[in-house]
């Protein structure tokens, strides 16, 4: 199956001698599901930057869809993140706006009209159990709540690949479950998913790939 | 969306921040608008002063027109020259005869035993005193001339007067012109910070920078308008009050205090908005994630 994503030698060394990521490579094919696991400052949080060009690698190359992400203009990337999807670890959600306001920001900024915009917000605030919370103010959300809301936003524009940051780290075993069942779904209808996490019960019995950081470095490439 | 309506919409997310930043800068261009006037004011009143000192040209008694046409002639010739006034011998009687209460004191003085005057004035006295001794010495050799005179004394300590005022405003006119320029960028730049994260979380979930600093580039344009015309309608009502206070303080005054001309409305308004659209333009790009 051709690849969606692929990383060849891809390291990340912070001022003065951190090393984030070393010489990390891997492919992903699309329609995967792919689990990266590994302890807290493995370099998860790191590689998922990379993936959606939030930061840049030190040495080494990604290529999205087989373009080079270093061949991307500063003004070419957000039409690269239209088409990653990210659920951050800190959800990275406007507290002061609602809950509506959040999941559209997705889709106002690709100029879909209004009705269109109401409808898809409506039908995936719904499927993640947030219907009738549209005009809740965001601060006014529980952790779980926000996390979801940050999951609808990742999704609602459909992207051809969706990073998620430890996006059950906030949920107790029941919305996990119903969290990892909507991830189950949007691969189902051809997402391509990359979920970083350090809870092994998310991926155990799963049947996916699942690669392993550690200190930077992928143990099973 | 239009850009109206999410300029209407970055509005609504902070109104505070942005009617305190208008306000602030509003305040700032007040001073520094009104320390401008009172520089230009100053600078006006020392030069009307300098126009009324003029160059007498007395002519010899009994000289005919054609004399003082000749003299007049060479006078107007010269390009610092604004105007030259005759004044026949009778004239110079009459107001003789004005200045002195005792009228014995003109008895039997006859106008042709009186010097006829023209009175020089220029366009520019302070750069005319400079060539005025050259000027003279020039006239008083032109036949039918019999004295020139002027007042280079006054002339001189209005020049130094004019110089000093310049200098003392003009660094007070520069250093109010920083502080408001570092308050402007001050103020924009604060407002954006509070705004860090919506700007970071917008270019994150791939909005383009145009997207998101249009409606902030189009706020900062509109704050810099609103304080420019509050800043300008109180100095104007300042400059309408005082108007009143120095007619009371001097009652032969004539002229108003002097306010912006059009042109400079227009380069102060302008300034001020491309400091505020810069400001925040330079504020907001900190904050993408690109």
């Amino acid at each position: 199956m051709e690849d969606i994503l692929r990383l060849e030698n891809v390291s990340k060394i912070y001022e003065p001698h951190i090393t984030a990521l070393d010489e990390v490579s891997f492919s992903v094919a699309k329609g995967e599901f792919l689990f990266i696991t590994g302890p807290s400052g493995a370099g998860k949080s790191t590689l998922l930057n990379l993936i959606f060009r939030a930061e840049t690698p030190t040495s080494g190359e990604i290529y999205f869809e087989g373009r080079p992400l270093s061949s991307y203009k500063r003004k070419e990337i957000p039409f690269l993140r239209r088409k990653i999807g990210v659920v951050f670890q800190d959800f990275k959600l406007l507290e002061n706006r609602t809950v509506f306001e959040n999941v559209a920001i997705s889709l106002v900024i690709q100029g879909l009209n209004e009705g269109e915009i109401r409808r898809r917000v409506v039908k995936i605030l719904e499927r993640l159990g947030l219907g009738g919370r549209e005009t809740q103010l965001v601060k006014q959300l529980s952790g779980g709540e926000k996390q979801r809301v940050a999951l609808a936003r990742a999704v609602v524009n459909r992207p051809r690949l969706l990073l998620a940051d430890e996006p059950t780290g906030n949920l107790d075993s029941r919305r996990t479950e119903e969290v990892m069942d909507i991830f189950e779904d949007l691969n189902a209808e051809g997402t391509t998913i990359i979920l970083a996490t350090h809870d092994e019960a998310l991926y155990v019995d799963r049947h996916r790939r699942v690669l392993v950081l550690d200190q930077g470095r992928l143990l099973n490439p | 969306m239009s850009l109206i309506r999410r300029t209407w919409q970055e509005f609504r997310t902070a109104p505070w921040a942005y009617l305190t930043a208008t306000l602030v800068i509003a305040l700032g261009l007040a001073v520094f608008s009104f320390f401008g006037l009172v520089y230009f004011n100053l600078v006006h009143f020392t030069e009307q002063v300098a126009q009324e000192l003029v160059l007498n040209v007395y002519l010899n008694p009994g000289s005919t027109k054609e004399e003082a046409r000749a003299v007049i002639e060479e006078l107007e010739a010269y390009p610092l020259v604004a105007k030259v006034s005759y004044l026949s011998a009778e004239e110079v009687l009459k107001d003789l005869e004005k200045l002195f209460e005792e009228k014995d004191l003109l008895a039997g003085v006859s106008p042709e035993f009186l010097p006829p005057v023209l009175l020089v004035s220029f366009k520019d006295p302070f750069r005319a005193s400079q060539h005025l001794k050259k000027l003279s010495a020039k006239i008083a050799a032109l036949p039918g001339v019999y004295k020139v005179q002027f007042a280079k004394s006054w002339l001189v300590r209005l020049a130094n007067l004019k110089r000093f005022l310049e200098i003392m405003s003009l660094a007070g006119l520069v250093l109010i012109g920083l502080a408001t320029c570092f308050i402007i960028a001050l103020v924009v730049r604060l407002s954006l910070s509070q705004r860090q994260k919506e700007l970071e979380v917008l270019s994150l979930v791939g909005a383009t920078p145009g997207f998101i600093q249009g409606p902030i580039v189009v706020m900062a344009a509109l704050e810099g308008a609103v304080a420019s015309f509050l800043a300008l309608c109180l100095v104007y009502l300042l400059k309408f009050y005082l108007d009143g206070v120095l007619r009371d303080f001097f009652p032969t005054a004539s002229g108003a205090l002097l306010f912006w001309g059009r042109t400079e409305l227009i380069i102060l308004i302008a300034g001020v908005i491309l400091l505020c659209v810069t400001g925040s333009y330079w504020a907001s790009r900190r904050y993408l994630r690109y």
